[in-house]
């Protein structure tokens, strides 16, 4: 659960309290980063995906009424302004070419040596829709069910997609890493 | 789940360091500042027009209010004017030998003296030469009133303007005493009893002309001379008679009662009302709209309504008071500080290739004056009037939004996205404005109506609001 510092500053933001603000948001960017990074594709779009989070926090903080992690709260939040905002953004989103399927990379160990923002880059060359999908099931957590609802669409497109984003995520690692290994 | 997948969870889920929040603290801080300032502006809805509210419902009051006048005033005025019109068509009824008193008709005119003096009800002999109708005969209801409506209205009039000062019964047979060596109460009581009931149509006549009867001169003064031989023959004892028997009909029928007709008629309540003395203090309403000057592209009319109130201590001076609460619109280009408040630091860009592009703001303010009127004392319908007056000029706190568009390199052609920033600005309170004005009023008992145009100059030079020149309707009461 939280700890009593975050509660005291979760009184203080209740209370407008900018200084309270502030601390939470400095306690929290960069988890709220990452978790929107994931799903908007790059850094620029997270912050804006980040600043609306918190705006939420600060004027609905008196809807938290403590009954589950804050963490865990906050983390629902992000996740849903960046659904937001890739259903906002669904009618001018580019249509992506999916590249041609290719066979995965036999030596796994690649995969293992990969960075967190080589997984970012290969993340964000995904078209949102599978990036979102592949987020919510894999990183998240959430059942198929789940989102569906969230980004109304039937059970089977997200199963769909889900699998379509690991092929062209495989696709990626196949072709930029391979050529990165041959030279 | 896969290898593949929780490799990716693992890794995606690593909390990473990121850049610029500092920089995104302050973006979002600003639109916090903006959203509590949003939410501090926004009255309650109910009281969000009453100003406008209020104004409009009294306005409509008072103007209701002033057409029933209006009407009834207009309806009474036409009225009165066809029963004039009535009785002087009437008039010639009566013999030409009226109007030359000497020859032919001499004896009925002797007659109606004599009749006069015994208070009998005056008859033209039957020698005398003339087939006309007998001078003395009262001119019937029916003819001076053709319609019942206006008989109706003739004898309220009447009973208006004689009843109250009545306090006992006429029955006296005379004349308006047109002669004032003829002494109207010297008619026998013993007579009276016999008098026939004449018609009260030339006490009505009196009344409709405005004119106290005070005497027989002032009478024959204010009526036409044919008018006037007719009045000195028609006993005004039944007109007065049909007013007090509705009221007291038992007293009004007892012969025993001997009043002075002519002192009666003497303390009949002034039929001309006194104007009311001027007024020294006055409130009303006023509804606002102007221009600024110079007014910039993007700069709405200023509206707005207000109060207003002024003590007269001098019949030609006021000194007013005045607060009103006008808004506008602004949506300019640039950044204008005497439209958008002043502020100390041009607002920041959100990036390097970002220009301004566009500046948004609902502006309220709220103006105070007090100052003094001066009314030439001309008479017309209406008044000119001049004055000066020192505003205190009140700047509600408002949200500013700016406006960005991203010139720097991109691809495609133009600019590429727009960025938005909210600032908020306090509240601001300037003084050292001053405000000339003339305007044109319509003077009535109780209500003044005013048309204003007021100059608003600047004197502070604070770069903090304009110069403006509004204009003002407005509608006062007057009281003392």
């Amino acid at each position: 659960m939280n700890d009593p510092q975050l509660l005291h500053i979760l009184d203080g933001c209740r209370q407008k309290q900018r200084a309270s603000q502030h601390r939470l948001y400095a306690l929290f960017y960069n988890y709220a980063m990452t978790v929107a990074q994931r799903y908007a594709g790059s850094i620029e779009t997270a912050e804006e995906v980040v600043n609306d989070a918190f705006f939420k926090v600060f004027t609905k903080i008196h809807l938290y009424g403590g009954d589950q992690p804050f963490r865990q709260w906050f983390r629902r939040i992000v996740i849903n302004t960046s659904i937001d905002r890739y259903r906002s953004n669904l009618s001018t989103q580019p249509m992506t070419e999916l590249q041609p399927w290719q066979e995965p990379l036999a030596d796994d160990g690649i995969i293992e040596r990969l960075t967190q923002e080589q997984i970012l880059s290969m993340l964000g060359q995904l078209p949102p829709a599978y990036r979102t999908v592949f987020n919510l099931f894999v990183v998240d957590g959430y059942s198929h069910e789940e989102i569906a609802d969230l980004l109304d669409i039937s059970p089977g497109a997200s199963k769909s997609n889900l699998s379509r984003a690991r092929q062209h995520l495989k696709t990626i690692l196949s072709t930029d890493f391979e050529f990165s290994n041959q030279r | 789940m896969s290898d593949f997948d929780r490799f990716f969870a693992e890794k995606l889920d690593e909390e990473g360091e990121f850049p610029r929040r500092d920089r995104n603290w302050k973006q979002l801080s600003q639109r916090l500042d903006a959203f509590e300032a949003g939410e501090l502006q926004k009255p309650p809805t109910r009281w969000h027009y009453w100003p406008a509210a209020a104004a409009v419902l009294v306005s409509l009051t008072v103007a209701g209010w002033l057409l029933f006048k209006m009407q009834t005033l207009q309806q009474e005025n036409t009225a009165l004017r066809q029963e004039i019109a009535d009785l002087r068509k009437a008039a010639p009824a009566a013999p030409p030998a009226m109007t030359e008193p000497g020859e032919k008709n001499t004896g009925a005119i002797k007659t109606e003296e004599q009749g006069a003096m015994t208070g009998s009800t005056p008859v033209a002999p039957a020698s005398a030469t003339n087939t006309a109708p007998p001078v003395t005969q009262p001119l019937s209801e029916k003819m001076a009133f053709p319609s019942a409506q206006k008989r109706a209205f003739a004898k309220k009039q009447l009973e208006k303007h004689t009843q109250p000062k009545i306090t006992t019964p006429l029955i006296s047979t005379q004349p308006i005493a047109f002669d004032k060596n003829l002494n109207p109460t010297s008619a026998p009581a013993s007579n009276l009893a016999q008098q026939p009931t004449p018609a009260p149509e030339m006490v009505v006549a009196d009344s409709l002309q405005q004119k106290p009867v005070l005497s027989g001169e002032v009478m024959a003064a204010a009526l036409p001379a044919d008018s006037s031989q007719q009045l000195v023959t028609i006993p005004i004892q039944d007109s007065v008679q049909v007013v007090v028997a509705e009221k007291e009909p038992e007293k009004a029928l007892t012969p025993s009662v001997l009043p002075d007709t002519a002192a009666t008629v003497a303390v009949a309540a002034p039929l001309i009302k006194p104007l009311r003395s001027s007024a020294h203090f006055r409130v009303g309403v006023e509804m606002v709209g102007g221009l600024p000057l110079p007014q910039p592209a993007g700069v709405s009319l200023i509206k707005g309504s207000g109060f207003t109130a002024s003590y007269s201590p001098l019949p030609a001076f006021r000194a007013f008071a005045t607060a009103d609460w006008v808004h506008f619109e602004v949506n300019t280009d640039r950044y204008v500080p005497k439209f958008h408040k002043p502020r100390e630091q041009p607002p920041m860009h959100p990036g390097p290739h970002d220009q301004l592009v566009q500046v948004e703001s609902s502006q309220r303010q709220q103006h105070y004056a007090l100052g003094i009127a001066y009314t030439p004392p001309l008479k017309g319908w209406l008044r000119p009037a001049v004055r000066l007056a020192h505003t205190w000029v009140h700047v509600n706190p408002s949200l500013v939004n700016f406006r960005f568009e991203d010139h720097g390199p991109g691809p495609g052609p133009g600019p590429h996205d727009s960025k938005y920033v909210a600032e908020k600005f306090g509240s601001q309170t300037i003084s050292n404005i001053w405000r000339i004005g003339l305007g044109l009023e319509h003077e009535r008992p109780r209500w003044t109506f005013g048309l204003w145009a007021d100059y608003t100059k600047d004197l502070a030079s604070t770069e903090a609001t304009f110069d403006a020149l509004l204009l003002r309707a407005g509608l006062q009461y007057k009281f003392d």
